[in-house]
């Protein structure tokens, strides 16, 4: 049980929220002087508390326990991080930095002022030095040179992605283990287990009624306030609390179709690290990669195709897990009168779904041509597949039922621009006409990046958060 | 006697388990994981797969005379395979994901 807190507490900032963008922004509020709270409504446990991808971390790190839905047809399965530093403790920590291109489409798109790669280009370079952004030395693991060589032999580019990763120690890296202990040392004070439940202007000030585990009802008052509560919560809390232009009404994510190629040799051997390949040359219509295949992994990915989980047993150093993701999906969060948590649903664009299709297609070829010997597609109804050839057994489109789509990242619910028409926030994730109410999470993103968003999400919240100090916070 | 909701997530995850060859799991390990996520999944997700876990518990009540939890391991597989194969999959790979997770992480 954490320790109580005082139930009023009083702070220059409050930061709500500890995942990448809440860090990031209060790091810098607390560096340049101010009194600082970071708020998580999720414990605080070292990165090393579990090990990672376990049972014991989906219980403990993610938002309900990973059992969380988008609702449409089809659904989409996501999971977000729940405790200090979000999503960045259970993900694998890839990293790149925002696509020029993409860039270029949200400034047009939201009218985004000075949102290029060069603008960024300080503010990603401020959040890779602590977050310590690094290539893996050496020779990737088997598993993810397969994706590399299969590529390699279709004509095709792949890339071995950067990590926040400590390769000298061996650690992975997070909000937890970087921005945190910078914010505590700059005398900012971290408060975990405790869940906002609304905020509202009182007499200048903005007024945070909150829940601690152990304290029960708490009042934080703060002259400026950020809400980095997550692509999901951000908005479900602003609903809550009567804030609702363009809130919550574009939620984004990047699902992905999974496949296990079954390999004549080892490729997936125990303490290999993880592994670093992706093919981006076909995004935005999608993009490829390897995912963690632990027996754990594997058997989840293969719940709908009992023949290939059979194999785990024997053969699950000869498995792996890879995976081909897109930005289908549009999104909305809702709350709904006396329920906790917010409801997700979403539609799909079917020209989106035939490119994950498509995507998927590419990804079986790619096995084929980095020697697998048999291809399984992670989806109820499909066969094995034991060569190119047999493709040509699948289905002409991705059937809607069968489609089991997950993600890992979900953004864009509160997009900034000085687009009011379609935008939350002004072009610094000021909340239009919320007095210096700001956000500061994955919500403020335009669209898909395909790439790993989390660079992204710590170079704006680094951007915002100086433009709000040079600002005092108005 | 009544459906039990326990009884009915330990007998899923018993079933799992015994035919997932190779697993290091227990099938206690897997319940007790089951129910852990079953106890933190949104609000307004756990009355209706509540009510649909217990109606499953009591579906071979009019043709076995005992619930889903009280048959033996043999029939409970077929019902389960049985279920997976018609309208109930959806639940099923409900369970059966969460149970292989707690399996094979051991």
């Amino acid at each position: 049980m954490s320790e109580p807190v005082a139930d009023r507490l009083r702070a220059d900032v409050a930061v709500i929220g500890s995942g990448p963008g809440g860090s990031v922004t209060a790091t810098l509020c607390a560096e340049a002087g101010y009194s600082t709270l970071l708020v998580e409504e999720g414990p605080d446990l070292p990165l090393d508390a579990m090990a990672h991808f376990s049972g014991e971390e989906i219980l403990h790190k993610y938002r309900h326990a990973g059992v969380t839905m988008a609702f449409g047809n089809p659904s989409i399965t996501y999971v977000e991080g729940r405790c200090v530093g979000g999503g960045s403790e259970v993900n694998r920590g890839l990293y790149h930095r925002t696509p020029p291109y993409v860039l270029e489409q949200w400034a047009g798109s939201h009218h985004v002022d000075a949102l290029t790669p060069e603008a960024l280009a300080p503010h990603f370079e401020a959040c890779e030095a602590t977050a310590r952004i690094a290539a893996l030395p050496g020779t990737p693991p088997p598993l993810s040179q397969r994706l590399g060589e299969g590529a390699m032999r279709l004509g095709w580019d792949a890339i071995a992605a950067h990590r926040l990763y400590d390769y000298e120690t061996g650690r992975k890296q997070s909000m937890s283990a970087t921005f945190v202990p910078r914010f505590r040392q700059a005398g900012g004070r971290v408060i975990a287990d405790m869940r906002a439940q609304r905020i509202r202007r009182i007499n200048g000030r903005w007024e945070v009624t909150a829940r601690h585990r152990s304290t029960g009802s708490v009042t934080i008052v703060a002259d400026a306030l950020f809400v980095a509560c997550g692509a999901v919560q951000t908005p479900a809390l602003l609903r809550r609390s009567g804030i609702r232009h363009n809130i919550g009404d574009s939620l984004r994510f990047h699902p992905m179709l999974k496949a296990v190629a079954l390999f004549d040799t080892p490729v997936n051997r125990l303490g290999d690290p993880d592994p670093v390949h992706q093919i981006k040359m076909f995004e935005p219509r999608f993009g490829i990669g390897c995912s963690i295949s632990s027996p754990a992994m594997l058997a989840l990915a293969l719940a709908a195709n009992p023949p290939m989980r059979a194999r785990i047993a024997a053969d699950a150093a000869r498995m792996g897990l890879y995976y081909v993701q897109n930005g289908t999906g549009h999104g909305r969060v809702r709350t709904l009168p006396g329920c906790h948590d917010p409801v997700v649903s979403v539609c799909h664009e079917q020209a989106e779904l035939d490119q994950l299709y498509d995507g998927l297609q590419h990804l079986i070829r790619a096995l084929f041509a980095a020697g697998a010997q048999a291809v399984q597609p992670c989806m109820p109804g499909f066969a094995m597949l034991r060569s190119v050839e047999d493709m040509a057994t699948l289905p002409e489109c991705l059937p809607r039922k069968s489609a089991m789509l997950t993600s890992v990242h979900v953004f864009a619910s509160c997009p900034m621009g000085e687009d009011r028409r379609l935008s939350a926030t002004d072009s610094w994730g000021r909340i239009h006409d919320a007095d210096g109410l700001r956000i500061a999470d994955a919500s403020l993103m335009c669209g898909p990046t395909i790439a790993n968003p989390q660079g992204s999400v710590m170079a704006i919240a680094h951007r915002n958060a100086l433009h709000a100090i040079a600002r005092r916070f108005a | 006697m009544l459906p039990d909701f326990t009884a009915t997530v330990g007998a899923l995850a018993a079933t799992v388990a015994e035919r997932e060859q190779g697993a290091g799991g227990s099938p206690q390990a897997a319940r007790d994981f089951v129910l852990a996520s079953f106890a933190a999944m949104p609000g307004y997700l756990r009355p209706p797969l509540r009510a649909a876990t217990l109606f499953f518990d009591a579906w071979p009540l009019p043709r076995r005379g005992r619930f889903f939890h009280a048959l033996s391991p043999a029939e409970r597989r077929a019902q389960m395979e049985a279920w997976e194969a018609g309208p109930a999959h959806m639940l099923m790979r409900f369970y059966v994901s969460l149970a292989l997770v707690s399996l094979w992480h051991e």
